[in-house]
Parts: structure tokens; sequence; C-alpha cells
């Protein structure tokens, strides 16, 4: 029964790590890049949540929707002024200036918040404090259901925009081929600004939620990264709903890991990563994003 | 076209680097053991700059995991030291035991491309940070000292500590020296300029990549050996924290990532040696990529450049030249107005 519950809360858990992921697919799925600053883009919305709630006292889940358009903007003008730049300039410079961007964002965020740890926790309320025990031993949280609901609802969202919507398609056109997409009159630095904006505020939301379930602090960004790209890699590069699979499977793997022992949480999802790693031998799975999707 | 190596220039910055090398060897005579350090830690900066610029700069291999290489070289010479090793007997030893683990990582990790390396290597470090943590040996996640330094006096432990800093940098920029001027350095450079290309026209890029991440994982163990020597105590929060990749990163940039000396030559070097070696069976008559019309270059370094006659290098050095005539030109014309 233990490793049953332990499943369950590697689900839950699993899914918050889906939508720290889901931008960081996106943005790979579209123009090939990691963003290595993503953790950290997550870790700044979960300030700007801090800020808002401080001086306002609303809830955070309310402060999150008054900060999500500051999020688009700002995912939008980091397109057009940093990684459009990047990007022109071959594979290695986007991950070398999103690296740069990391440092910058952490730094700046030193600069005003101090190393102070914070929690959004307390000021949510009920909503971590509620849970309900199944079958005895299996305890199903409030905020574990929510993530949960949550990501389920931002993949779906995610998967019609792409597949039903004009700029969807658009994005999709020129996932699949960049140039090819301009001849048809598709302008691609406004769908990359676009789908970057939709990354930095699905990460956002994972900044939310990383605040909500436990604590935070300027440098938390780095292993929110990893824990991201570890779900993308291991859901199969370039798959949106591989991307929340794999979130699943490396929460299930990090709390059955935790079950033997806490240190070990964090090693068996990084165990899975490189044996998922291995046994691609680092092929990209080339299935086109979307249109597995 | 031939291919200087030796230039005048070349001479004198060589022999100027020797010189300095020889006075920095003077430090810890003339100086306080707090500047002996500080220049300690500054050789251990230009050590892992210099490595981390022979992984991403030649062999385009941008590892953020290389602190991988730190933690365990600095964990490994406490480790060896525990077994009643002469302190710095020890340091010599895990330096050659952790940089030989680059080996089978390397097997694993150069599998990876891009990305997925990246992070792949960043992953690897947090794996060894881990086990490190859980061995209660080496002081668990609170850290340990490298106490057997102790026995030395201050100073010359200090002094000490300097000169294997200096030997380390030393041998280790003079090794990547070598490597870049010998022909295997040619076959390097091909690969910085275009991966693609220097593998069509022979080069064993694997096994190229192979070598400079071996020789990067030697270097990194080296400067965590170092770094353990220099501070006396590590925590495996800090050591294998990814703000060495910054460092690395940082000093590697701000001294512009392996600019070609003049894109022109290096294309020309680089293709001339494999092509002098007759068809190496990888193109067929169909797929010869198209000529350049002014160097031997299959168009290789312009792959891209698909309708213009000249490779991009050879573009370039037609514009530079333009550009320089028509500057001369102008200071004609300038003159004879005088």
């Amino acid at each position: 029964m233990t490793v049953a519950n332990a499943i369950l809360q590697g689900i839950f858990l699993g899914a918050f790590y889906a939508v720290l992921a889901c931008g960081l697919s996106l943005m790979f799925g579209v123009m090939r890049i990691i963003n290595l600053a993503h953790g950290d883009v997550a870790v700044l919305g979960a300030y700007v949540v801090l800020v808002i709630v401080q001086s306002t006292g609303l809830s955070p889940l309310v402060a999150f929707v008054i900060a999500l358009p500051a999020m688009i903007a700002f995912g939008y003008v980091l397109q057009l002024t940093v990684l459009q730049r990047a990007l022109k300039a071959g594979i290695l410079t986007p991950l070398l200036a999103t690296f740069g961007l990391s440092i910058v964002i952490q730094n700046l965020l030193l600069l005003r918040f101090s190393p102070d740890v914070h929690s959004l926790g307390a000021s949510a309320g009920a909503l971590t404090t509620e849970s309900w025990n199944v079958f005895g031993s299996i305890t199903i949280s409030a905020l574990g259901l929510v993530v949960l609901a949550v990501a389920l609802v931002v993949f779906a969202a995610l998967h019609l925009f792409l597949s039903r919507t004009r700029p969807g398609w658009r994005m999709r056109a020129t996932a699949e081929d960049p140039d090819a997409a301009e001849l048809i009159g598709i302008d691609s630095r406004h769908v990359y600004a676009r789908a970057t904006a939709i990354a930095v505020a699905i990460a956002g939301l994972g900044g939310l939620f990383l605040a909500i379930r436990s604590v935070f602090d300027p440098v938390s960004g780095p292993t929110q990264l990893i824990f991201a790209f570890e779900a993308v890699v291991i859901g199969g590069m370039g798959s949106l709903w591989g991307t929340l699979l794999g979130g699943l499977a490396l929460g299930v793997a990090q709390t059955l890991g935790a079950q033997l022992n806490p240190e070990y949480a964090a090693l068996s999802g990084h165990l899975l990563f490189l044996a998922v790693l291995i046994l691609r031998f680092g092929g990209v799975n080339l299935a086109r994003f979307g249109a597995r999707a | 076209m031939k291919v200087r190596r030796w230039t005048r220039t070349s001479k004198l910055f060589t022999g100027g680097t020797g010189m300095v090398a020889l006075l920095l060897a003077s430090v810890p005579l003339a100086f306080s053991p707090d500047i002996v350090q500080k220049t300690t830690t500054l050789l251990i900066l230009v050590l892992l700059a210099a490595m981390w610029n022979a992984l991403a700069g030649y062999g385009g291999l941008l590892s953020v995991g290389q602190q991988a290489f730190i933690g365990l070289g600095a964990y490994g010479t406490v480790f060896f030291a525990g077994f009643g090793m002469p302190p710095y007997i020890a340091m010599v030893v895990a330096l050659v035991v952790t940089g030989s683990l680059s080996i089978p990582i390397s097997l694993f990790a150069l599998r990876l491309r891009a990305a997925q390396f990246a992070i792949g290597m960043w992953v690897i470090a947090e794996v060894a940070s881990i086990a490190v943590r859980l061995d209660q040996d080496l002081g668990a996640g609170t850290g340990i000292s490298l106490s057997q330094l102790y026995q030395y006096d201050p100073n010359y432990r200090q002094a000490y500590t300097f000169w294997l800093a200096l030997a380390f940098t030393v041998v280790f920029l003079a090794a990547l020296f070598f490597l870049l001027r010998s022909p295997l350095g040619a076959s390097l450079q091909a690969i910085r300029d275009d991966e693609d290309a220097a593998r069509s026209l022979g080069v064993r890029v694997a096994a190229r990549k192979r070598l400079l991440f071996v020789l990067a994982g030697f270097g990194c163990a080296a400067a965590g050996v170092l770094i353990v020597a220099n501070t006396l105590f590590i925590e495996p929060g800090s050591v294998f924290s990814v703000q060495w990749s910054a460092y690395m990163i940082f000093w590697s940039a701000a001294s512009a990532r392996s600019k070609a000396p003049s894109s022109a030559p290096s294309c020309c070097s680089r293709s001339r040696r494999p092509l002098l070696r007759e068809d190496r069976g990888t193109w067929s008559a169909l797929v010869r990529p198209p000529r350049c019309s002014r160097c031997c270059c299959p168009g290789a370094c312009g792959a891209r450049s698909k309708s213009a006659s000249a490779c991009d290098c050879c573009q370039l050095a037609i514009r530079w030249s333009r550009r320089s005539d028509e500057a001369e030109e102008e200071q004609g014309r300038l003159g004879a107005a005088a």
C-alpha cells in the first residue's frame, strides 16, 4: 500500500514537473533550442507572484493571473531581443546565451530579494493543507489534485492550440521548416516570439506551483531546469504528450527512490534519465512536434 | 596558398608566454601567502577556461557539467590522502584516476548532441555530487578538509601548491598548444569550423572529440585537485556547483571563443590535407559538393552559399581585399588632390 501511495504521490509530483517541462518542450519543438534559463524564468515568475501577494494580500492564484500578462510580455521581448539573435548563430550560441541569461536572472534576484528562502504555501490557505485519506494509507492532497488537473488542462489546451487553431498551424509549419514557412507568408520571428511567450507563461505557472508546494530562493532555478529537461528527454524530445508522460515517470521514479531512502529521491530520477539516454544512444526522437501530439 | 605556422609574432608570443611562466614561478618567493593564494586561484581559472575552450571552442561540445571532474578530482585527493599517501602524491594519483574516468564517461556522453550533451553532463555532475553526499567517510553533505596538508608550514604549503598549480597549468596549456599545432590540430580546427564538412573530408570527428573530452576531463580534474590544495576544505555543494561552468564559460567567452586567426587560410589549411590523400570514398561523383572557385574547398566551409562560386571564407577574403583596395584608392585620390 505504501508503494501504491508512493506512486500516486509520484504522479502528483510528476504533474508539477510536466508543467515545468511543458514550455521547455514547446521551445525545443518549435525552435530546436533548449532554454537553459527556463528554471530561472520559473523562479522569476514565483518572485513576481510573491511581490503581488505581499503588496496586495491576494491569493497566489489570483496574483498569478495578474502576473500573467507581464510574463507573456517578458517572453515575447526576450525572444525578439536575445534569443532571435542567438538563434541565427548556430546551435551552440542559444545554449550559451540562455546560460548567461540564467546567471543574470539569478544575480538580479539575489540583488533584489537577498538569498532568503520564500514560500507561498502559507498564503495559499486551504489549498496546501487540505487532504483526504482513502483506503487507509493512500493520501490525496488538494494541491496534488489541482496541479494534476492544471497540468492536464495546460497540455490539452496546448494540443488544441497546435492542432486546431490557425496560429497553432503556423507554429507547426515554422517548426517543420522555417524557410518554407516564410515563403508562404509566415513571419517566423513573430511565431517564435509567440512560442517563447507561451513557454515563459507556463514556466511562470510552474514557478507558482513550486512556490506553493515548497520553498524557493534566487538560485533554485537550475535544479528545476534539470528536472524539467529530464522530463522532456524521458518523454522523447519534441513530443508534447511525451513530455507529460516523461514528467509523470520522473515524479514516480523520485518518490519510489525516496521510498528506499529519502536521499535517493533525486538520484533515482537522474538514473532514470541517464538510462533513457543510454537506451536511445542520444538519438533525438524525430517524430515532429505536434504531429504525434 | 602556403600556411605558415611559426610566424615572427607567434614565436615572440610563445617565447613571451614562457617568460611569463618563469616569472610566475618566482611569485611565492617574492609575495605574501595571501597574494600567492589569489594567484593560485587565478591559475586554476586560467586552466579551467582553457579546458572549456578546447571542449566547446574546438570540439563544439558545450558542457555545463565539467564540475563533475572538478569535484571528483578534489574528492579523489581527499580519498587517496586518507589511505596515508603523502598529500602531494595523492593529488597526482587523484588527477590520473579521476581524469581517466573521462574515458568511460565519454563513451556515453559523446553520443549526445548539443543540449542533451550539455545537460547530460550536468546530470552526471549531479549524480557524482549525490554519490559523495551519500558517503559518510567523505564528510557527506557537510564537507571535509584535507587535514594531511596541515603538516606543512603554511608558507611552504602555499608555495608548493602554487608551483603545483603553475606546473599543471603550463603542462595542460602546452599540451593544448602542441596538440593544435600538430597534424591532429588541423583536423581539430576543421571540426571547429564545420563539423559536417570535416567529416565529409575524412576527419575522424568522434575520435577527435573524444581526445578533447578526455583532455578537458584531465584538466578539470587537475583544477579540482588544486582547488582542494588551495582552500584545504571542500563541500559537495560548492565544488560540484554549476557555478564553475559559469566561470569557465564567462572567462572563455570574454577572451573570444576560439576565433579563427583569419578564416580564409584556416579553411584552406583544413581542406587541402585530406584532398591530397585522394578520394576518401565519402563522396561519390553525384554528391560531390561544388568546389570553391578560389581555393580548394569543396564549398564546405560555405555549404550554405549554394549560388556563389566561392566559399564563404573566400567571399569574405575577397570582400576584405576589395575593401582595402578601395581604401588604398581613396588614399591615392586624397594624395593626388593634396
